[in-house]
């Protein structure tokens, strides 16, 4: 049995720099997961002295401050498995990963249990601010859990993992039992989004279900949604994955920032004998925002649906920038 | 910043120029051509078109040319007269059209750009057999411009030279202008295209051919060590810099090196880092002169100490990088070993 009061001590005096990893963890994945497309909070926080002592105590630590990896710690919460995997990426992009604790890790084929992955780590170091450097070498844990795996996590939780008393065996075996069906839910959910994500024209439709709100802000004519969907399958190619989860908050962005100007071109356009009448499809929008941020790789992808010729008058239109 | 998709155009005034060997004289508007929505469109596109590839340049303050003074005068009060400056624009234009410099049709226009008033001079080229209209409008000499757009609509598209002024209080004289030369780019002093720049609008380039150079440069260079990952790429693009710079064109496009020879996210990256480094990304005159003890050898430093110096014409024949685990990379030297020393 170890005596808690030194490591105690010891944990106190460590404690801030704890409290601020947790923050700048928190920061680090938040921003990531929100630019990969996931709408679910991502929480962090410093194990406190009090749980810090009791599973010093419990786990019967030798050297808690070097056996605890969740010191500092984040949950990331997702709405299924194919989040999960982007959400796992994000983390092995903030951390280096020294313990990657997932499902297959933790039981054994016949085993039910605890579900979710859990990653420790330390911060890469080129994320760390200077005025943060003391934190270089400190590790943190970082749980990924779907809806699904959290809801029987905390059912579980104060019954399985920590029970004031025990519940009798078949007791445990019904509500370990659960899992299962929390681990179907998950796999079942997973293999639809796959079917729906790759059918086609369903990223197209997406996009489109944007883009239209944001094209009856210039103009109030109506458009041929066929020809949108078609240019579209060839346009989806031009974003990453994450933008394309993302795309609604991305082609937003660009429409606020350049709202003034896009008004000013539309308006013109309507009075123009001369101008595109694709300027009046919401796909204009589209294009616009990769001309300006990403024009190389357009005029391959758009000439396998459309004229270049149209291209060119689009771009002649947004016209040039001198600074 | 200007952002020429704001450009509008006001007034457009035509003279006709033609080359002094004709031994003709100009024929000068006295009044504006009138504008249809048809032919304002029509400029419009055809200057944001123009201008896509310009460069940034200022008035030359020691240039005889009479441009820099009566764009200044007409930008000082830009509701005032117009056809008499341009007049005088298109008598410059014909004393400069000596040679083989082709005849053709001076249009000067004037509008806003982003809320800015500007000044355009704009050389068109005549298509053979396609004449202007000239007629009567208040009594006095215009040109017809209907058909106009009819031609731009045609086969061959008609080729532009174009300086466009506007004011910039961080420019001496308070103007900055744009200029393109679609027909002949910008090419070695005393050429056909340097009439235009220097000779007739009497401007130079914002910064000397060197030091735009020179800054590029550096700052790509800077981008390949710092923000790729790849050492195979980073390879990659060194060469394709220290090429297209020892290449005889005349011309460098940061615009079309990023399309020729960065791949994936290192475009969006390059162009990002050039901006924030204060490179513009629009082609320039090239001058290798200030960086050219650079532009021998590619110059590989290893972790461990190894340096690797290779002659440019070699690398490609005789070097292959390739990436290995982790941040490692291997090179793979294919030549015949002429001898082996001891080195301090």
């Amino acid at each position: 049995m170890i005596d808690p009061d030194p490591h105690i001590r010891a944990y106190k005096d460590v404690l801030e720099k704890y409290v601020r990893l947790a923050s700048l963890l928190e920061h680090l994945l938040s921003f990531r997961i929100r630019e990969s497309g996931i709408r679910h909070p991502v929480t962090a926080r410093a194990k406190d002295v009090g749980s810090f002592a009791k599973k010093a105590v419990r786990k019967g630590y030798v050297n808690p401050l070097e056996d605890m990896t969740d010191l500092a710690a984040a949950r990331i919460m997702v709405a299924n498995l194919v989040q999960a995997k982007v959400a796992k990426q994000v983390v092995w992009d903030v951390l280096t990963v020294e313990d990657d604790v997932g499902i297959s890790k933790r039981h054994k084929p016949y085993e039910m249990g605890y579900l979710g992955a859990n990653y420790v780590g330390r911060i890469k170091a080129e994320l760390i601010p200077a005025s943060a450097s003391d934190l270089v070498d400190l590790r943190c844990e970082v749980q990924i859990h779907t809806r699904a795996q959290n809801l029987w996590s905390d059912m579980a939780h104060p019954f399985l993992y920590k029970p004031d008393i025990q519940p009798p065996a078949e007791v445990q075996r019904e509500l370990y039992g659960l899992s299962v069906f929390v681990e179907t839910f998950d796999t079942v959910l997973e293999r639809a989004l796959g079917v729906i994500y790759n059918s086609p024209g369903y990223q197209e439709a997406t996009m489109l279900r944007s883009l239209d709100k944001m094209y009856y802000q210039f103009a109030d004519t109506s458009y041929d949604d066929q020809l949108t969907l078609q240019v579209l399958g060839a346009l989806k190619a031009l974003y990453t994955p994450g933008e394309l989860n993302n795309f609604g908050m991305l082609i937003g962005q660009f429409v606020g920032s350049e709202s003034e100007k896009l008004s000013y071109l539309f308006s013109h356009g309507q009075t123009d004998e001369l101008c595109t009448p694709f300027l009046f499809q919401p796909e204009s929008l589209v294009v616009f925002e990769r001309l300006e941020h990403d024009p190389d790789t357009l005029e391959t992808a758009w000439s396998s649906v459309m004229p270049l010729g149209v291209l060119e008058d689009l771009r002649i239109m947004w016209g040039t920038k001198f600074g | 910043m200007i952002d020429t998709a704001f450009l509008e155009v006001v007034k457009v005034i035509i003279h006709d120029v033609p080359n002094v060997r004709d031994g003709s004289i100009p024929v000068l508007s006295e009044i504006e051509s009138p504008l249809t929505d048809r032919v304002t469109s029509y400029f419009v596109r055809k200057i944001k078109q123009s201008l896509e590839k310009a460069s940034r340049v200022v008035f030359n303050l020691e240039s005889a040319s009479p441009v820099p003074e009566l764009v200044r005068s007409y930008l000082s009060s830009p509701d005032g007269r117009v056809i008499s400056p341009s007049q005088k624009a298109a008598r410059h234009l014909h004393a400069c059209q000596k040679g083989n410099i082709d005849p053709g049709l001076l249009a000067v226009v004037v509008g806003t750009v982003d809320k800015m008033p500007y000044l355009a001079l704009m050389k068109l080229e005549r298509e053979q057999g396609v004449n202007l209209e000239q007629q009567e409008h208040e009594g006095k000499t215009t040109f017809n411009l209907e058909h106009l757009p009819n031609l731009m609509l045609g086969e061959n598209t008609k080729l532009f030279k174009i300086g466009l002024f506007y004011p910039d209080v961080s420019i001496s004289d308070g103007v900055a202008g744009l200029v393109c030369d679609h027909q002949k780019g910008f090419s070695p002093a005393g050429s056909v295209a340097q009439f235009w720049l220097e000779g007739y609008l009497g401007s130079r380039r914002r910064e000397s051919p060197e030091a735009t150079t020179e800054r590029t440069f550096h700052a790509i260079e800077r981008f390949i060590n710092e923000r790729v990952d790849s050492d195979e790429h980073k390879a990659r693009y060194e060469m394709a810099l220290m090429t297209e710079m020892v290449s005889s064109s005349p011309q460098f496009s940061p615009i079309d090196f990023i399309t020729n020879h960065v791949v994936g996210p290192d475009r969006r990256a390059l162009r990002e880092s050039l901006k924030e480094q204060g490179i513009s990304l629009q082609p320039f005159r090239k001058d290798a002169a200030l960086i050219a003890p650079r532009l021998r050898h590619i110059r590989i430093n290893f972790e461990r100490g190894t340096k690797l110096f290779v002659p440019i014409a070699e690398y490609e024949k005789s070097v292959t990088l390739v990436d290995g685990e982790g941040k490692r990379a291997k090179v793979v030297i294919d030549d015949v070993v002429k001898d082996i020393s001891g080195k301090q």
